[in-house]
């Protein structure tokens, strides 16, 4: 069905002549696509007949152009073809129902989402700020105990996990465990005696430190120990010269290679022979530190090369004074 | 080998920072300071001999590396 806006009339099937098709969009003389055969007219009379659809054209001659004027095809507005028809000799545009539809479209009709609700965008908004922040404080205070928990865990975890007990031949050649030593302080260091520089230096720091010690009323006698890391060369008469040179008081440790080994293993000693040389000499690497020991054979603290003996004594008189008060609270 | 006692030690010790001293005072120049050379071969053993050469080497590059001025990589000591 089509309407011509023009003229006001459906183009279709309510003029007596005229048709849209639906199929093909061309406009016919009714009937639609009929094959009847009419009676052939001349031109003028009522009768016409559209050429191409064999069509009978019941308007009077007057009324109609001429059959080959009745075309379907570009308006001279430049309209779509099947938008325009040719009546009483011009063109005219007609709307088709689709047309008049687009024109006004239906009015929607209204849902629930266009009634005014509580939950608006700003109000999530807000919330979500809200929410944000306090879960921002929450994590942040959160990883701050975390950090204070593991500071702590990892001293006390870090010191209970050094040290241990050995078992290893003094510079005399008596076999001695370190339950020997409990019920005295102890301070010890892993060093050999082809040490070039390092190992002196460190064990005369040492001897200081214990010397300072020795002349302090309200501090016991420490006992300052040297562990080998060069079992091999180091026998115990080597070692006993070695020591004897720095101090009366040092007591050297050697053993068998197994047993040197998990001495060097409890206090987590790093120590790696370097190569011989044509005189078979060679050089051992070693960490530099002295490690003190409590009464009670528990790692309390160590001490590196850059410490000084007067920091290294301070540290130990702390560690003594703080062991003695929590022994007399204990008792 | 005995290991050096403390006397040895010592004299080491002053031969090895008389070498380093010299050196210092002439540009690093090994040719001016054959005589100190000498005396520290002597009086320290072969092993701390290799080892206070690197040491020197080390601390140089070192403080090289503190200036900014380390451009090459020290080289691996050459076994012999």
């Amino acid at each position: 069905m089509a309407f011509c806006t023009k003229v006001k009339l459906n183009v279709g099937l309510q003029l007596p002549y005229l048709n849209v098709c639906c199929s093909c969009s061309r406009l016919f003389l009714r009937p639609l696509h009929s094959r009847i055969e009419p009676p052939a007219v001349k031109f003028g009379s009522i009768e016409h007949r559209h050429r191409q659809s064999g069509f009978n054209l019941s308007l009077s001659s007057t009324q109609l152009p001429p059959l080959h004027k009745i075309q379907l095809g570009g308006c001279l507005n430049g309209t779509q073809a099947s938008k325009c028809v040719y009546v009483n000799s011009s063109w005219r545009m007609f709307s088709t129902q689709q047309d008049a539809e687009s024109r006004n479209p239906p009015k929607k009709k209204s849902t629930a989402q266009s009634k005014k609700s509580p939950i608006s965008w700003k109000t999530l908004l807000v919330v979500a700020g809200l929410g944000g922040a306090f879960a921002i404080g929450m994590h942040i205070v959160k990883k701050e105990k975390e950090e204070e928990l593991k500071k702590t865990r990892t001293r006390q975890l870090g010191k209970a996990l050094l040290g241990g007990d050995w078992t290893l031949t003094d510079h005399h050649g008596n076999r001695r465990s370190s339950t020997d030593f409990r019920g005295q302080w102890v301070l010890i260091y892993f060093g050999f005696t082809n040490c070039p520089d390092i190992c002196p230096e460190e064990i005369e720091k040492i001897v200081r430190v214990i010397n300072q010690t020795d002349k302090d009323e309200d501090l016991p006698k420490i006992q300052p120990i040297v562990i080998t890391v060069d079992p091999e060369r180091d026998t115990p008469e080597a070692l006993k010269e070695y020591c004897a040179e720095f101090s009366p008081r040092l007591l050297g440790f050697t053993g068998t290679v197994e047993e040197i080994t998990a001495a060097t293993r409890a206090y987590r000693v790093y120590f790696s022979a370097g190569p011989k040389d044509e005189d078979n000499d060679y050089i051992v690497d070693h960490s530099i530190i002295s490690y003190l020991v409590n009464p009670e054979g528990e790692f309390v603290d160590y001490f590196g090369q850059n410490k000084t003996s007067p920091e290294i004594y301070n540290s130990i008189k702390l560690h003594i004074s703080t062991y003695n008060i929590a022994e007399k609270r204990r008792k | 080998m005995p290991f050096p006692k403390q006397e040895e030690r010592k004299k080491c010790w002053a031969s090895k920072d008389a070498y380093w001293q010299c050196l210092a005072d002439n540009n690093e120049d090994k040719a001016k300071c054959l005589q100190q050379r000498t005396e520290y071969e002597d009086s320290c053993i072969k092993q701390w001999v290799t080892y206070f050469d690197r040491r020197r080497d080390y601390l140089k590059f070192k403080e090289k590396m503190e200036k900014g001025e380390a451009d090459e990589i020290l080289e691996p000591p050459k076994t012999s």
